[in-house]
């Protein structure tokens, strides 16, 4: 479902992404684990077409981003971990407006807000202007409106960064529902407790390179370890 | 007085490393700023030394019509003084993200707050304080007083500012106790910006250059006009008195009322410090509250319609939200108003002028338009904010995206460029030809200035800054102003030879005027307007196609 080949990115002299190689299937949740710096936000912004790339492909459903943005972009939602929108709207305005951009079916559109808004926990909230929301409303609005237009593939940056432990549980549950629906998810992630918890699969990067890749139980069995963090550090330390 | 001491260092030494690290940008600041104040002061020293001695030079009552211009406008000082003190006081006091550590510092309320309303009297005055300098060497020269009188009534001034800028923090702790922090900054920006407008209306409605040749009766008429309220209880009386004292009667004549005026303004500064010692904290901790509503969401209906309208909508709704951009709306009303005025108010013994002077405005028109170019269409892109990655990752092109601006905000200016143009062609009655002329020269300049105010504002987008004006008055302002004055410029050149030989044609009649001649003149400015508007664009389209968020 989603392809990055040889992808590379350079900021001057540093190499933020370094020939970078992915293939992730259809209903998978893929966990991208790095520390710090490591080019976990860069690759995103690439898969998203907010960054250039400087070298490579990538690809979703077979579309490739620099020959067909537009039918690329119909493709996924993206959830940055900085939730800046439009402030001066109201929550309910900007999911109007989002699903008219992507031309979410009225029905559609009344029956997922219902479901969504409930989840949530929205309903008070989404009268007010969003200059007014605190990060996890921010955040919480954010994910709603990507929810609202059904992607085929969802791509996080830190989707659970100031949202609430019963909304981060929601976003879990939700997410594994939606990959057994075919629904891809793309996350990156600190925590690798979230990562055990929701990813089928993860990828370890460091410094710009994939270090590792596989499903949970072939990463640990390969690293000889029982837990995912001890392979993290193992990896990124030895480096 | 330590606490006072302690935190005076700490902001200077904050001012000192910023004016330490020069970088690019502050220097191209700088040298912006330099090359402004050296247009400027002359600029707004000219315009007052041709006010005062048309007043001043007037029959018999010549100083007293001085008096009472300077009345007029120390009353509106006042206003704007008190009203820009709230505008600047919310963030200062409020907004600021030192404040939550001073609060928690052991450090006395009132010895922050201290610190704040200097930040606030200087933020508030300095633009006014910038002006009075250059009005005043104007008025030295009229009324003809020496260097110390002057030194004397500029330093007047500073119980003047302490007063309004005390007046003005008052109505801020009282308002940020009640009412949301945000809320109120906007509606008094919005206050400010219809106060200024009036202002400037009101003015050109008295119609100063009837004074020339007036009658006793009619500069009389006028005089009334200029009555402003006058009271010992209003600062702009006490300062009016010292630049009269000094004015007509020496520095001695002065001192006494400047003595009594500084105290004044002490215990109006001792005053506001004591009401912060009690409300600015309560006012802190309630700032940005809103009344949450709760609303039966499941009801809710999506009203759908296509790209073009989403964006339409969420414009709408933010230009009517944003109070800064209500004030936009007020200036160009403003603007258009005069001029729509003074094409009313045509002299009776230019009439027969009236179409060659309605050329000359086409380039006023421009001129206009390019202004409020400048502040409606320049930021529109980045008033989008740090928002704007939603455009970059949905399913439509950035092109699209520049194609809907262009169709918002361009038929909006190039409609409104010819409805004036419309208006003021009906009330001189001009020929047919001066008013194809006109239609299709402001309609050229419209679409010049939509094409690169939309372009550059897109090359020069900065999603990061507070108030996307400081385009205007930064690098892309100045570009941006350059090449629409060319333009006008250089159509002016191109349609004089034009207007001339068709008047001279009607006035000696020796040979037929055929327009047929002239059309390369029209292809080639429309070349290269088209050229202007689609190479703007052109270069605006790609940069934020590679624009890194």
């Amino acid at each position: 479902m989603i392809q990055l080949i040889n992808l590379t990115k350079k900021f001057g002299n540093t190499l933020a992404v370094d020939n970078l190689n992915l293939k992730i299937e259809k209903g998978e949740i893929f966990g991208f684990l790095g520390p710090n710096g490591a080019g976990k936000t860069t690759t995103i912004k690439m898969m998203c077409g907010l960054i250039s790339m400087t070298e490579g492909d990538i690809l979703i459903d077979g579309i490739d981003i620099k020959k067909d943005p537009v039918n690329y972009k119909k493709k996924f939602a993206y959830i940055p971990d900085k939730p800046f929108i439009f402030e001066k709207l109201k929550g309910i305005e900007y999911l109007e407006f989002i699903a008219n951009l992507y031309d979410v079916e009225k029905e559609k559109f009344r029956k997922l807000l219902e479901k969504y808004v409930d989840l949530f926990e929205m309903g008070s909230y989404l009268n007010d202007f969003i200059e007014s929301y605190s990060h996890g409303m921010s955040q919480k609005l954010l994910i709603v409106g990507s929810l609202i237009h059904s992607p085929e593939v969802f791509i996080l940056d830190e989707p659970m960064v100031g949202l609430d432990p019963k909304s981060i549980r929601t976003l879990k549950e939700e997410f594994l529902n939606l990959s057994k629906e075919g629904v891809t998810v793309f996350m990156s992630t600190h925590s690798i407790e979230i990562a055990e918890d929701v990813c089928t699969t993860v990828g370890i990067i460091d410094k710009g390179k994939l270090i590792e890749t596989g499903n949970l139980k072939f990463i640990k069995e390969k690293n000889k370890s029982e837990k995912l963090e001890q392979v993290f550090f193992k990896l990124t330390e030895e480096k | 007085m330590k606490e006072i001491i302690l935190l005076s260092d700490l902001y200077f030494k904050q001012l000192k490393n910023n004016l330490s690290q020069i970088n690019k940008e502050k220097v191209i600041k700088f040298l912006l700023f330099l090359f402004f104040s050296v247009i400027f002061f002359p600029l707004v020293y000219y315009l007052f030394f041709f006010i005062f001695k048309h007043f001043y030079t007037a029959q018999i009552i010549g100083p007293l019509l001085l008096k009472k211009l300077l009345y007029t406008f120390y009353m509106t000082f006042t206003v704007m003084i008190i009203l820009s003190s709230i505008v600047a006081a919310i963030p200062v006091l409020y907004f600021s993200k030192e404040m939550d550590f001073l609060f928690s510092c052991p450090i006395k309320i009132e010895s922050i707050f201290f610190i704040k309303y200097i930040k606030v009297i200087i933020d508030a005055c300095w633009m006014i304080f910038m002006l009075i300098i250059p009005i005043f060497i104007a008025y030295s020269r009229v009324i003809k007083i020496d260097f110390f009188q002057y030194i004397f009534i500029v330093l007047s001034h500073i119980p003047f500012f302490i007063i309004c800028v005390s007046v003005g923090l008052f109505l801020t702790i009282v308002l940020i106790k009640y009412f949301p922090g945000e809320g109120v900054r906007n509606v008094v920006v919005a206050i400010y910006g219809i106060f200024l407008v009036f202002f400037i209306i009101y003015f050109r409605m008295l119609q100063p250059e009837k004074i020339t040749g007036a009658s006793a009766n009619e500069i009389m008429e006028f005089v009334r006009y200029l009555k402003t309220p006058d009271s010992i209880f209003f600062p702009h009386s006490h300062i009016m008195k010292i630049i009269n004292n000094i004015s007509y009667s020496g520095i001695l004549a002065g001192i006494s009322p400047f003595i009594l005026f500084l105290s004044i303004s002490i215990i109006f500064f001792a005053i506001i410090i004591l009401i912060a010692k009690f409300w600015y904290f309560d006012g802190f901790a309630k700032k940005g509250v809103y009344n949450k509503r709760k609303i039966f969401i499941k009801s809710y209906e999506l009203k759908k319609t296509s790209i073009f309208m989403a964006q339409l909508k969420k414009d709408i709704k933010y230009f009517v939200r944003d109070t800064t951009q209500w004030i936009q709306i007020v200036f160009l009303f403003g603007i258009i108003f005069i001029y729509l005025f003074n094409i009313f108010k045509l002299p009776v013994d230019l009439y027969n002028l009236r179409e060659f002077i309605y050329f000359l405005n086409i380039g006023f028109i421009g001129l206009v338009m390019s202004a409020v170019g400048a502040r409606l269409i320049l930021p529109v892109i980045s008033i989008e904010g740090r928002g704007f990655w939603i455009y970059k990752i949905i399913p439509d092109t950035i092109k699209n995206y520049i194609l809907y601006k262009i169709i918002i905000y361009g038929s909006f200016l190039v409609g409104l460029g010819i409805f004036v143009a419309i208006i003021s062609l009906g009330m001189l009655k001009t020929s047919l030809f001066i008013n194809i002329i006109t239609i299709f020269s402001t309609f050229l300049i419209n679409f010049v200035i939509v094409g690169t105010g939309i372009g550059l504002g897109a090359y020069f987008a900065d999603f990061k800054i507070k108030n996307p004006e400081d385009l205007i008055t930064g690098l892309p302002g100045l570009f941006y102003m350059l090449i629409t004055f060319l333009f006008v410029g250089l159509l002016l050149v191109a349609e004089a030879g034009i207007v001339k030989d068709y008047y001279f044609t009607r006035l000696v009649k020796v040979k037929e005027f055929h327009i047929i001649n002239y059309l390369p003149n029209f292809i080639l400015i429309s070349l290269v307007a088209f050229f202007l508007f689609f190479s703007s664009l052109f270069i605006g389209i790609k940069r934020l196609e590679k624009l890194e968020i």
